[in-house]
């Protein structure tokens, strides 16, 4: 087992660069998603930790060692592929030992790791087929299974969950999780679902245009993210964003105020800050965070345009004078009607404030979430 | 009304014999041509096959008489086909060997790959005639390019063409000039392999050649299946390379079943005899073909194929 480092990672393919200078530290047995949208460069960030693509600049260390050089069989990583990458031709004894069998294991050794493997994985029965005649998720966990048996220092897996259905989907979430509390090795997740990162992993690294936006505990990156895509990224529905001018108060408070707000808000900061640009801000605040209030003590009005009923919430779209729509969610029986004229007000402690830039100023979180997030990410240093 | 009732269901039927006439219709060349340019000279040629047919005069009912000459009494019958085994021995593995290697050298992405491409299939474009006056320039004893090569390297070269030693062995390599149509069968299928299988290969420390022997060669099996019976298939009906290059000399060294054939019936004139020379041809690819498909369950592998009991229970 190992920790990985990455230093200043550059690659390109041709002209188009897809990862400009990532660094990052991942801790001895942790769990970390590698999460963006398609494009950002995460797959390709694992790749080129895997070895199957060669980096344009930057170093690369497992442990103690600088495998940047390293073909990919002598990294000591294993990885799973999106789409299984099971050797069709072998049943799945043979795809679990073809590996080992080449690089001179004995027999006896590759029986008793096949097996443990199986068992782990609960395919010791499934042995004797071939991929063609398994389920999607027995094809998994062959494709999890070859990684096992390499024992290797560092999993890699690249969107592992996609090619399955909804519900068979949350089961081999849990089961991953399980196997890498089981196995204590070092993994990493390449995924594109929200969901799967923050339920998975002890830290996330939001990647955006081939730049790491955020790494952090998944609650760090939901409480405090850093930037606008980070704010925008995670959470669902999406953050709500309203530009607003800013004036500073004193070191540690910002009034928020806009032509489309009545009266301001007071932006708390978690440090102290002596000025403020002069253009405009952002402020973000989560649409669960939206209060439907009274006229009076509102900061926007507007028209709901739908009402989206799912039962333990309702998603309340709303559409303000200005033009621009908002999203509310209220819980599920809340009696808001399409048509009706509804009053909002964005309570000052959950909302985020954006620089002009897009960088978000520290902001005062209440105690319970704070210990929550330091809970989180002391459980992810304990690992190490 | 009642007329009208029936008119309506005669109509109907009408066009539904259309309907159904349809598809046959747009076939019908094909189908026409295979009638007459294929099935019927079959048939014919096996019926002929039991006649002494000469072009002009009676032709005579003579039963298996023949084969019989043909298996008994007739030397040339198996020298020919020793001639015809022994270039399928050579023919056959080297344009399948070499068809697959010149499919995994030009499946590498390097630059130029499509100039390569063009330039191995090119031979498999160039009609027989221009090739077979290609290939005897080249050969040419005192004049042609390989031995003025050979010579450049310090060795004389032999008369390929007038040597029987080596004249065998020049036709194969003049045959092997058109593996393109292989070499693109395999590229094909080369392409179809996902590149996952590589590189989870890689990531586990599988060496090239065990990539190439465990997993190309396997996913490339039903390919290597077509290939193998083509090639048999047209190193048995080996003709005009020969015919045009040495004629079947020197010592009847190149002399070809399928030359043979061509003699007893356009030079003989004997057309009962040809025919059945033919079917005895016909039945020896047969018999190879079958061997090899009855193989192929052992060593080729098709991506669809699954028995309804080993199907996934879930």
């Amino acid at each position: 087992m190992a920790g990985i480092d990455i230093k200043q990672l550059y690659k390109s393919f041709g002209k188009t660069e897809v990862l400009t200078g990532i660094d990052l530290s991942i801790r001895d047995g942790e769990f970390v998603s590698f999460l963006g949208p398609s494009g950002c460069g995460k797959t390709t960030l694992l790749r080129s930790i895997a070895g199957l693509e060669e980096i344009s600049g930057g170093s690369v260390r497992l442990g103690v060692r600088n495998i940047t050089q390293l073909p990919p069989a002598k990294r000591d990583i294993a990885m799973v592929f999106q789409n299984y990458a099971l050797y069709p031709h072998m049943n799945v004894y043979k795809n679990l030992s073809f590996g080992l069998s080449l690089n001179g294991v004995p027999k006896a050794e590759i029986e008793e790791r096949v097996q443990t493997a199986a068992r782990i994985l609960q395919i010791s029965d499934l042995l004797k087929r071939r991929p063609r005649q398994l389920s999607g998720g027995q094809r998994q966990r062959v494709a999890i299974g070859r990684a096992i048996v390499r024992d290797p220092k560092l999993f890699l897996l690249d969107e592992p969950l996609s090619n399955l259905d909804a519900g068979l989907r949350v089961n081999m979430r849990v089961e991953l999780a399980s196997l890498h509390r089981r196995l204590g090795v070092t993994m990493i997740y390449v995924t594109h679902d929200q969901v799967e990162a923050m339920t998975l992993s002890n830290r996330v690294v939001v990647l955006n245009k081939g730049v790491v936006a955020q790494f952090g505990t998944p609650l760090e990156l939901f409480y405090a993210p850093q930037n606008l895509f980070v704010a925008g990224f995670i959470g669902s529905p999406r953050m709500n964003l309203i530009k607003v001018n800013a004036n500073i108060i004193n070191e540690v408070s910002i009034a928020l105020t806009s032509e489309n707000l009545f009266g301001s808000i007071s932006f708390q900061l978690s440090a102290p800050t002596q000025q403020v640009p002069a253009q405009p801000h952002i402020i973000g605040i989560r649409p669960e965070n939206v209060r439907l209030v009274e006229e009076s003590g509102s900061h926007m009005s507007g028209n709901v345009e739908l009402v989206e009923r799912l039962g333990t919430e309702s998603q309340v779209h709303v559409r303000l004078g200005s033009g621009q729509g908002l999203t509310v969610v209220t819980r599920g029986t809340h009696p808001v009607n399409m048509g009706e004229r509804v009053h909002l007000r964005f309570p000052a402690e959950h909302c985020h404030l954006f620089n002009p830039e897009g960088k978000a100023y520290p902001r005062q979180l209440d105690g319970e979430t704070r210990s929550l997030i330091e809970r989180q990410e002391t459980a992810a240093l304990c690992i190490a | 009304m009642s007329t009208l009732v029936v008119q309506d269901d005669v109509a109907e039927e009408r066009h539904r014999f259309i309907e159904k006439l349809t598809p046959y219709l747009f076939i019908s060349p094909w189908i026409l041509g295979f009638l007459f340019f294929t099935l019927g000279p079959l048939i014919f040629s096996f019926v002929m096959g039991f006649y002494d047919w000469p072009v002009v005069g009676e032709r005579t009912f003579v039963g298996l008489q023949n084969y019989e000459v043909m298996l008994t009494e007739d030397p040339l019958f198996w020298d020919s086909l020793w001639v015809t085994v022994k270039f399928a021995l050579f023919f056959v593995p080297f344009n399948v060997v070499l068809g697959l290697l010149l499919a995994v050298l030009l499946n590498q992405k390097v630059i130029g790959t499509g100039v390569f491409r063009t330039i191995f299939y090119l031979p498999s474009v160039i009609s027989g005639v221009a090739l077979v006056t290609i290939w005897a320039w080249i050969y040419s004893h005192e004049y042609g390019i390989l031995n003025f090569l050979l010579g450049l390297a310090g060795i004389e070269g032999p008369n390929w063409l007038g040597d029987p030693n080596w004249s065998l062995l020049a036709i194969v390599i003049a045959s092997l000039w058109g593996l393109g149509g292989t070499m693109l069968i395999l590229l094909t299928g080369l392409q179809s392999i996902p590149k996952e299988l590589y590189e989870a290969a890689r990531m586990s420390g599988v060496p090239g050649w065990a990539r190439l022997v465990y997993i190309t060669i396997p996913m490339l099996s039903p390919m290597l299946l077509f290939t193998l019976i083509t090639s048999i298939i047209s190193a048995f009906q080996q003709l005009t390379i020969a015919l045009l290059l040495t004629k079947g000399g020197p010592l009847e060294s190149t002399y070809f079943f399928a030359m043979y054939v061509y003699d007893n019936a356009f030079m003989y004139f004997e057309m009962g005899f040809a025919a059945a020379n033919s079917w005895v041809m016909f039945l020896i690819i047969l018999i190879l073909s079958m061997l090899v498909l009855k193989s192929s369950s052992a060593w080729v592998y098709y991506e669809g194929e699954m028995n309804n009991s080993e199907a996934a229970d879930d």
